[in-house]
């Protein structure tokens, strides 16, 4: 492999609700690392494959910045890895934006369940054998040659404890890339929350890496969540970690980028000014990158040896016990048994894993049926919300994509009927937005209750009362070319 | 009970408005999409069921953010 990354510079995860942002800070921000699958929608049509804008194409490529692209959803670590799905949309939204390589998590999301195959409703770590990394070169492999980029992997976060079964991290990494010869997107955060949660050394994990595979940094906020250190995206660089990465930078040859990450959640509790105070501080440890005709082609040398002690388990293994473990048991295939002796500590971290999940499940039902929530809320309380959240996320399995748990939650609580004034309306009107946004369709959804006067209930804490009874409306949702929502005048059937 | 389907003439009311649906409308648009990468805790739901600590902290009305 030949590629030596441009230095792009120091940028920032775009986000939507960043966009004037970046636009107008175009001198301080270099490089828009854009995640094109947030910005996707999937219908809601079984087989349906999620795609994006093309005025949302347009209108990135007129950013400022440099723009990289960066996948969420599709990644490279396991036996089940898209390399059709998805390719299409993500190769026309690289071309179009015109990225100088591209990346992806070296994890898990989907495993086999039997015949079929099930989202683990989260990342997860890879398998660190030689099976391992065979497995996720060929990925890696057979996706740059689907995109035709150069491609880096993502150094993920790993809440378990180092089996003694596994290669060191940083041997595994630098195997995956040496064997796949493909670029490393070094997340620093990610090292230090598994150093600082006792998993490996960051010093031990960059004394093993090729140092001159890293083309891109990612640094980030983390927090603590049950006892543990998680990579949150969640505020602002802790100095110690950037001190570290100031130490590490003058080691990278080929570094293009440095990376600050935000979460979506987190962008209305930051502010603008501290996100330019990380801004800064990027372009600080930017001026520690060596400079350009230091720059150092990769070498072509790929793999020889291997390490014939990490043979078991292999991924296809460790992946039924991902499935028993982020599946509730009712969708689990009886066909899939576990070959893996786990230690208490490992079930321990599964506990971890299926409570940040659950919050992105939840999180997602917040933010697409906020108001079908916060009636539930309303109605019932909080603990027993909580309940109602819990025994759903316990017996319905994760999806990929939030509109599908916003659909399989309706669902739930059509076949759970619960008492609250002004359920149905409200979950007719939230899931009828979701079925235009994500269909591109005109959709007709009647109603028994004002919906103005509802949400504005609701909004102030208020269960809605008779005040917002009508004689049935029919509403028109849809997104296109603007979006609108209108009353319709049309002819209904109804039972009497 | 009867069962026989008849048609209702739905109309237009002209006493009820649709803004704040709309504002529904346009915040869910900017959400529909696959969650962001990160392997950390989400709190939109601990934000849905207790607001109080959500501190918006909005300057020069770049961001564009309305929660709160």
């Amino acid at each position: 492999m030949q590629f030596t990354p441009q230095r792009l510079g120091p940028g920032a995860i775009y986000l939507r609700s960043l966009d004037r942002f970046f636009r107008s800070n175009g001198d301080l921000i270099k490089v828009a690392e854009i995640e094109p699958q947030i910005l996707w929608t999937k219908g809601t049509a079984k087989g349906a494959r999620p795609a994006g804008s093309p005025a949302e194409r347009r209108h990135l490529a007129n950013l400022p910045q440099h723009v990289l692209t960066h996948g969420v959803g599709y990644p490279i670590g396991g036996t089940v890895c898209d390399q059709t799905e998805h390719i299409a949309e993500f190769d026309r939204w690289n071309r179009e934006l015109g990225v100088a390589w591209t990346s992806e998590h070296l994890s898990i999301l989907q495993v086999r369940n039997g015949s079929a195959v099930q989202s683990c409703g989260f990342l997860m770590p890879p398998i660190q054998t030689e099976a391992g990394v065979r497995l996720a070169a060929r990925n890696i492999m057979e996706r740059r040659a689907a995109l035709g980029l150069p491609f880096a992997f993502e150094t993920g976060v790993n809440y378990f404890a180092l089996g003694d079964y596994e290669m060191p991290d940083g041997e595994f990494f630098a195997a995956v890339a040496e064997e796949a010869d493909c670029g490393i997107l070094l997340d620093l955060t990610n090292l230090w929350i598994n150093e600082k949660n006792g998993r490996a050394s960051i010093r031990d994990i960059l004394g093993r890496l090729p140092l001159d595979r890293v083309w891109e940094l990612h640094l980030a906020g983390i927090e603590m969540e049950r006892g543990y250190w998680v990579d949150a995206h969640s505020r602002e660089i802790d100095p110690e970690l950037a001190d570290l990465t100031a130490e590490i930078i003058p080691n990278l040859p080929n570094l293009g980028a440095i990376i600050f990450e935000l979460a979506p959640d987190r962008v209305a509790s930051f502010g603008e000014r501290a996100y330019l105070h990380e801004i800064e501080t990027l372009h600080r440890l930017w001026d520690r990158v060596a400079p350009t005709e230091a720059a150092t082609p990769v070498s072509g040398g790929r793999r020889t040896d291997s390490h014939p002690r990490y043979i078991n388990p292999t991924p296809a293994q460790w992946e039924r016990v991902l499935m028993r473990r982020m599946v509730p048991e009712a969708f689990q295939s009886e066909a899939e048994t576990s070959y893996m002796p786990l230690k208490s500590t490992d079930e321990e971290r599964f506990s971890l894993y299926c409570h940040l999940a659950g919050s992105f499940r939840s999180g997602a039902l917040a933010e697409l049926l906020g108001n079908t929530i916060r009636l539930l809320l309303l109605a019932s309380g909080k603990e027993a919300l909580q309940r109602l959240i819990d025994g759903y996320i316990a017996t319905t399995p994760p999806v990929a994509f939030p509109t599908d748990e916003a659909v399989q939650f309706r669902r739930f609580l059509e076949a759970h009927p619960l008492p609250v004034p002004g359920l149905g309306d409200m979950l007719a009107f939230e899931g009828a937005l979701l079925e235009a946004a994500v269909n591109n369709t005109t959709v007709r959804t009647v109603l028994s209750k004002d919906i103005d006067t509802m949400l504005a209930d609701v909004a102030a804490g208020r269960l809605p009362g008779p005040s917002s009874d009508r004689p049935a409306t029919v509403l028109e949702i849809g997104v296109d070319p603007a979006p609108f929502i209108r009353f319709a005048q049309v002819e209904l059937s109804r039972a009497v | 009970m009867a069962t026989a389907n008849k048609p209702v003439t739905v109309r237009v009311p002209g006493n009820m408005n649709l803004e704040q649906a709309k504002n529904v409308l346009a915040s869910v648009l900017g959400k529909v999409g696959h969650p962001a990468c990160y392997s950390g805790f989400n709190i939109s739901f601990v934000n849905a069921v207790d607001p109080s600590p959500l501190v918006l902290n909005v300057e020069h009305g770049s961001f564009n953010v309305k929660e709160g």
